[in-house]
């Protein structure tokens, strides 16, 4: 069975990295999903509450990724899907904040497809 | 680079192009505004130097990466004393060139040009990409159309279908009549689809002129510094539309008349103040559709351009004007400058005469106005579509040719006595002046002496008119311009080919080089052969 993706970052060309990246996995077929910032993100998680993992940039424009981090926490039909935050190595404090909110995990740029296939490996199964 | 992404080497670069775009138009502004204005411009300008920093992480370009830090860094450091803008510039040039150097095919790794005073700097115009991203919002519409057409196609089909069954079993004329009129109602509508999609897909070739804009900014940042002058530019009708194919020609002739405009156009703040203007000229750039064209206007209020110097400088060259002839046209002469004057200064008239050509060659045209103390205005005028032309069908010994309006100055009847033998070529009076005359049939090959008496179309190229000869003018059709195959191999006096309505294809002169090149008949046959 498919599993969904929701990747939420600004830039357009990182989404295409994600989908090559989610697109070469091997353990499960991934369906990836795309928002550009948090209330998008919101939106497309309404729209499929199946989603099995979210991918969420930090550093955003119309609601930063900890602002949506929170909004998913506060809603009961979304708060189980687990997080994921993005960001480059100087926003550590940022991290922090995010993990103790409640996200699974983080990756820094610049990761390669096998460092986001590791992460994937430990939360999917 | 990291293994895995690869693939988006080109997707890259288009990005991250865009951004140093926008990097680049923030850093120009920015210091003009002040409180929560200035504060918005900064946070977009760091929310896309830490998105640059990070995809050129993304990629494996480190020094692309640290660049775009060190450039995060000081915007950091002049948020409150007021950020160094030429340095920041400057680096902006040297990532426009680490992209192309590490993402053009023929990339050597890891060359990121140091900033260098003796290193030119990146020229705006090359931002013009050569890619599209069409949205699928603009896409999905067309494949939409698409389905219709093929239902109505094969509506139509059945519709024919039943007609023809309908002939042969010799139903009534009546039922006959009806079946007809089905069929003409099912044309329609598949037409009235078709016309859609013409006009959706031509929209795809469209793109604002804003892009173009842009850059200019940049422009009157760098040569104002280098002119010592005081410089704004106003720019409005950014939205006007204009197809893709001729961005590259407007960039150029913009980034012309506009480095004109500062150069030679505008006074510096001391004179501009002893003529009791504001210290600072101005450079407006407007754009706006007028009928079936684009006119983009480049206007400055400086000191204008005198009519009676430019005579005087004009004599002093050698080129005459004629009574009543626009002085200002020989700023397009090739050749001409005038250092002497005190309003222009040395190579201007070579690009202006480049510009014209360029333009021209395009279906374009260029036209000065200038007032003195008032300021000069360039008016370019540019087709809104390249790919469709009205064009002149004529016909010459059996064979149509197709010649596009933008160069014919009139078509009128030939009479017997019009033409002239004057050292085997053909001549006629034209409005007071000797024109050469071209027959068609002999240039092509399809005759061996030329006509006496059918229609001629005059036409004009680079200053020179020519008189076409042909059997008839068969009428005026818009034709759809497509370039010949390049396996027929360049042919002198072809523009391209096009197909009419019943089907047949015909050639598009190119009346520019008809009317540039002396060749005739026996050059005609080669060129017909090549």
């Amino acid at each position: 069975m498919k599993k969904k993706v929701l990747v939420v970052d600004d830039s357009l060309l990182l989404h295409r990295m994600y989908e090559l990246a989610l697109r070469s996995y091997r353990r499960f077929v991934l369906e990836p999903l795309f928002a550009v910032n948090g209330l998008e993100a919101l939106d497309r998680l309404a729209e499929h509450p199946d989603t099995s993992l979210v991918l969420l940039d930090v550093n955003m424009p119309a609601m930063t990724g900890l602002e949506c981090l929170e909004r998913l926490r506060a809603e009961p039909a979304l708060c189980e899907i687990p997080v994921v935050l993005q960001s480059t190595e100087d926003q550590l404090s940022d991290i922090q904040r995010g993990l103790s909110a409640g996200a699974r995990g983080y990756l820094t740029k610049p990761f390669s497809p096998a460092q986001l296939h590791q992460l994937l490996d430990s939360i999917l199964s | 680079m990291m293994d895995g992404f690869d693939a988006l080497l080109g997707e890259y670069a288009l990005d991250a192009r865009e951004r140093l775009d926008r990097v680049e138009q923030a850093l120009l502004v920015v210091e003009s505004l002040a409180g929560e204005a200035r504060e918005a411009e900064l946070a977009r300008l760091k929310a896309e130097l830490h998105t640059l920093k990070g995809n050129a992480a993304m990629m494996g370009f480190g020094e692309l990466q640290s660049r775009a830090h060190w450039m995060e860094d000081a915007v950091q450091a002049g948020e409150a004393a007021g950020l160094d803008v030429t340095a920041l510039l400057g680096s902006v040039d040297d990532l426009r060139r680490g992209v192309t150097a590490r993402t053009s095919p023929k990339a050597e790794p890891g060359i990121v040009a140091a900033s260098d005073a003796d290193q030119p700097p990146a020229a705006p115009a090359s931002t013009v990409a050569s890619g599209v991203r069409v949205p699928f919002a603009v896409l999905d519409p067309l494949v939409d159309l698409l389905a219709e057409m093929v239902i109505q196609r094969n509506r139509l089909d059945d519709l024919v279908t039943a007609g023809r069954a309908s002939v042969t079993r010799g139903d009534s004329q009546q039922a006959t009549r009806a079946a007809l009129g089905d069929m003409q109602i099912a044309f329609d509508a598949l037409g009235r689809t078709l016309d859609d999609v013409q006009e959706r897909v031509m929209g795809l070739r469209m793109t604002p002129l804003q892009s173009l804009f842009g850059p200019l900014h940049r422009l009157i940042h760098d040569e104002s510094l280098v002119a010592g002058k005081q410089v704004k530019l106003a720019t409005a009708g950014g939205d006007t539309p204009l197809d893709k194919a001729l961005l590259e020609l407007a960039s150029d002739a913009l980034g012309h008349l506009v480095r004109n405009a500062v150069v030679h156009g505008l006074e510096t703040s001391a004179e501009r103040a002893r003529s009791g203007k504001s210290v600072s000229g101005t450079v407006k750039v407007t754009a706006a559709v007028r009928g079936g064209e684009v006119l983009i206007e480049v206007a400055d209020d400086g000191a204008g351009i005198d009519p009676g110097q430019l005579r005087q400088a004009a004599a002093a060259k050698g080129i005459a004007l004629a009574d009543g002839e626009d002085p200002f046209e020989v700023l397009f002469a090739s050749g001409f400058s005038t250092k002497a004057s005190a309003d222009l200064s040395s190579g201007r008239g070579v690009g202006l005469a480049a510009v014209r050509d360029a333009v021209r060659r395009q279906g374009g045209r260029i036209e000065v106005r200038s007032e003195r103390g008032r300021g000069t205005a360039f008016r370019l005028w540019l087709p809104l579509s390249v790919s469709i032309a009205r064009a002149l069908l004529l016909r010459a010994d059996g064979e149509l040719y197709a010649l596009p309006l933008a160069l014919v100055l009139e078509s009128r009847r030939l009479l017997e006595r019009e033409g002239h033998e004057v050292n085997g070529t053909g001549v006629m009076r034209w409005r007071d002046e000797t024109i050469a005359m071209l027959d068609l049939g002999v240039r092509f090959g399809t005759r061996e002496t030329w006509r006496r008496t059918g229609y001629v179309v005059v036409v004009e190229a680079g200053g020179k008119r020519r008189g076409l000869v042909a059997d008839a003018i068969c009428g005026l059709q818009e034709v759809v311009v497509r370039g010949l195959d390049p396996i027929c191999g360049r042919s002198e006096g072809i523009a391209g080919s096009t197909v009419l309505g019943d089907g047949r294809p015909i050639l598009i002169l190119d009346a520019r080089s008809l009317v540039e090149n002396n060749s005739e008949g026996r050059q005609g046959r080669r060129g017909r052969q090549g």
